[in-house]
């Protein structure tokens, strides 16, 4: 596994794409085309002590030279960097970790995202589209002004299925629910599913596609420390065969299959 | 011309700029940010006797200017480590600084007798103060009469370099280090993180699985400043500083204090390059000063 590079990136343009939520275009050095989707990058805040650490957040979007992000502020990290302006510098490791992979020939896909979890979805929605796999978006939002990558994703012309936990827009509920009715209703061949979103959700959703024999493929967004798979601070439990091991979301990941990921290790 | 050698009890360094074990992987993984032939020393995750799974997360939790962590030791084994970790090193041109940790003495006498003459393997670092397992090895570190016999049961069974990486969770670290001079040891890292609890508070749960974790990085600075500085005054044994260091600064601070050698830890999470940022910047210190070398430099902290 190659590890990424370490470049200043300058931000370029900044806006507020739902309330609390930031689209942000980096740029650098380097063009990010070659990007998997899923892949992350390391976001520091340089010179900073505190907070300290670095801040994972997904490549959202890829240009000839840099990327977007699409970031909600939910701390200090995040509210940190919404308030950078337009023209500063921050440094980023990237591209890190594997990616999702596309399906194989024949096959079709659904997309799960909940909340901001569409910011590391939008990109394999894109090579889906370029790739001509037959694709279905299904987006979970408190409420539609909470609905992430609307109109890119209608420019693609993939169709788009929206739940909102108060009924402000399409399904009243659970973004799952839409997933196993879309499931169920589909006659061809299993679709291949790929999420992203709060835990809970993915967990209910694994439930619901492998009870269904959909292959699915999962991006968890554990906490972090190097990014580099080193500090082993990231880790999430992984079944093999019998056996359960401690697989590093940052290097192993953080694109997982969904079926072997332990999700009640807290209990 | 500044000469930035130094010789941790027989390990002798091109420079004392060093990385702390945990935090620098097995090298390789930062080959593209690092020149490992830069590097005084590369200080190497614990190794155990079997390999180890770690604990469950969350392992990791950010405090302010710091982070928690309790990984538990994960790491391959020492078996895995010799055929699979150590080979890659050995291209380099940098001294290796294997840290070690067990259970009982018979498992650190076992692991210092496996490394002894093991090619690619320059010194040895006992890691009595992992404060994240219920037997990693910090009930030696706390407890005199037992790190004594620890010390001795290694001494024993190697000739390589042997430092002793003490715990900071301890009365008196001078009683430690004396302990360890006694011993045989060759010198002394300090320090290991500090024990330390973060709680979530709207969900009340402690933010790591196990409750309690290790302090590190800047929030840790001082506590290993004035703890280096205790024992340089106290033993005569070299002395490998870390804690919070994310500087060339911080470096000097610890130098200062009485450093022989620095290890940074936590930083290189954040800014990869750390390590060499402070070999350029203790160069340029030493030329800007006009120190001819280490030793003029150490322990000359005047207090008062
Ligand atoms: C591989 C990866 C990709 C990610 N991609 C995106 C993305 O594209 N867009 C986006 O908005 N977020 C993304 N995240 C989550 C993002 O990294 C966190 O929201 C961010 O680190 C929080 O930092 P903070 O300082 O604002 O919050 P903090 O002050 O550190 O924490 C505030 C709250 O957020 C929680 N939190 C902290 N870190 C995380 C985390 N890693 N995941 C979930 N909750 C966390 C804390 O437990 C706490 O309750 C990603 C995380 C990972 C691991
Ligand atoms: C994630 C992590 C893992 C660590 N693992 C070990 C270890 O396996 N053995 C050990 O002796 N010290 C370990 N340490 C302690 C560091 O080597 C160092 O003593 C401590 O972090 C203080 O330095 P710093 O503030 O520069 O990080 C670890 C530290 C961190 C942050
Ligand atoms: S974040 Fe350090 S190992 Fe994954």
């Amino acid at each position: 596994m190659p590890t990424g590079r370490d470049t200043e990136a300058r931000i370029v343009a900044k806006r507020e794409v739902a309330p609390n939520h930031f689209e942000m275009r980096l740029a650098c050095d380097a063009p990010a085309t070659e990007v998997e989707p899923g892949q992350f990058l390391h976001l520091w805040l340089p010179e900073r002590v505190d907070p300290l650490l670095r801040r994972p957040y997904t490549v959202y979007r890829t240009h000839d030279d840099g990327f977007d992000i699409l970031f909600q502020v939910v701390g200090r990290g995040s509210g940190l960097l919404a308030q950078c302006d337009v023209g500063a510098t921050v440094r980023v490791a990237w591209p890190l970790g594997g990616g999702f992979a596309l399906p194989p020939d024949g096959s079709t896909a659904i997309v799960v995202g909940g909340g901001v979890g569409m910011a590391s979805l939008y990109l394999l929605i894109e090579r889906l589209a370029r790739a001509h796999v037959p694709t279905q978006v299904l987006l979970g939002a408190r409420s539609r002004d909470y609905v992430l990558c609307r109109s890119e994703i209608e420019a693609l012309g993939v169709p788009l299925h929206i739940a909102t936990d108060d009924g402000s827009e399409g399904h009243h509920g659970f973004v799952t629910e839409l997933a196993a009715t879309v499931l169920d209703e589909t006659e061809t061949n299993t679709p291949h599913v790929y999420a992203c979103g709060p835990t809970p959700m993915m967990q209910a959703l694994t439930k619901v596609a492998t009870e269904r024999d959909a292959p699915t493929q999962v991006a968890l967004e554990n906490r972090m420390g190097c990014g580099l798979g080193v500090c082993l601070g990231c880790v999430v439990p992984i079944r093999a065969d019998e056996d359960v091991s401690y697989k590093r979301v940052c290097v192993e990941g953080p694109v997982f299959d969904a079926r072997v990921v332990i999700w009640e290790y807290r209990v | 011309m500044t000469d930035l050698s130094v010789n941790i009890g027989g390990m002798s360094l091109k420079n004392p700029v060093m990385t702390a074990s945990g935090t620098f992987g097995y090298g390789s993984e930062y080959a593209e940010f690092v020149d490992l032939n830069r590097l005084g020393a590369v200080g190497l995750k614990s190794i155990t006797v079997e390999p180890r799974e770690g604990n469950a997360p969350p392992r990791i939790a950010e405090t302010e200017a710091g982070m928690l962590n309790s990984i538990g030791l994960q790491n391959v084994g020492i078996d895995a480590f010799i055929s699979d970790k150590l080979p890659y090193l050995k291209q380099f041109d940098t001294r290796t600084l294997v840290n070690l940790s067990g259970r009982t003495v018979a498992d650190y006498v076992e692991l210092c007798g496996r490394l002894d003459g093991t090619e690619g393997v320059h010194g040895l670092e006992l890691n009595v103060s992992c404060p994240n397992v219920d037997s990693g090895g910090m009930e030696f570190g706390v407890d005199a009469s037992m790190l004594g016999a620890l010390v001795e049961a290694c001494r024993g069974a190697t000739t390589l370099p042997l430092i002793v990486k003490l715990s900071p969770n301890v009365t008196s670290v001078v009683d430690m280090a004396r302990v360890c001079e006694s011993a045989g040891a060759d010198g002394i890292s300090l320090i290991n993180t500090l024990l330390g609890m973060a709680i979530n508070v709207e969900t009340r749960r402690a933010e790591l699985s196990r409750g309690m974790g290790g302090l590190s990085g800047p929030a840790l600075k001082p506590v290993a400043v004035r703890m280096v500085w205790q024992v340089y005054n106290a033993v005569s044994l070299p002395i490998i500083g870390m804690g919070g260091i994310s500087t060339t600064e911080d470096a000097l601070e610890f130098i200062i204090a009485g450093a022989s050698a620095i290890a940074v830890g936590t930083a290189n999470f954040v800014n990869p390059r750390t390590t060499m940022e402070v070999v350029d910047g203790l160069e340029s210190y030493f030329r800007r000063h006009e120190i001819p070398n280490l030793a003029a430099l150490r322990g000359t902290c005047i207090v008062g």
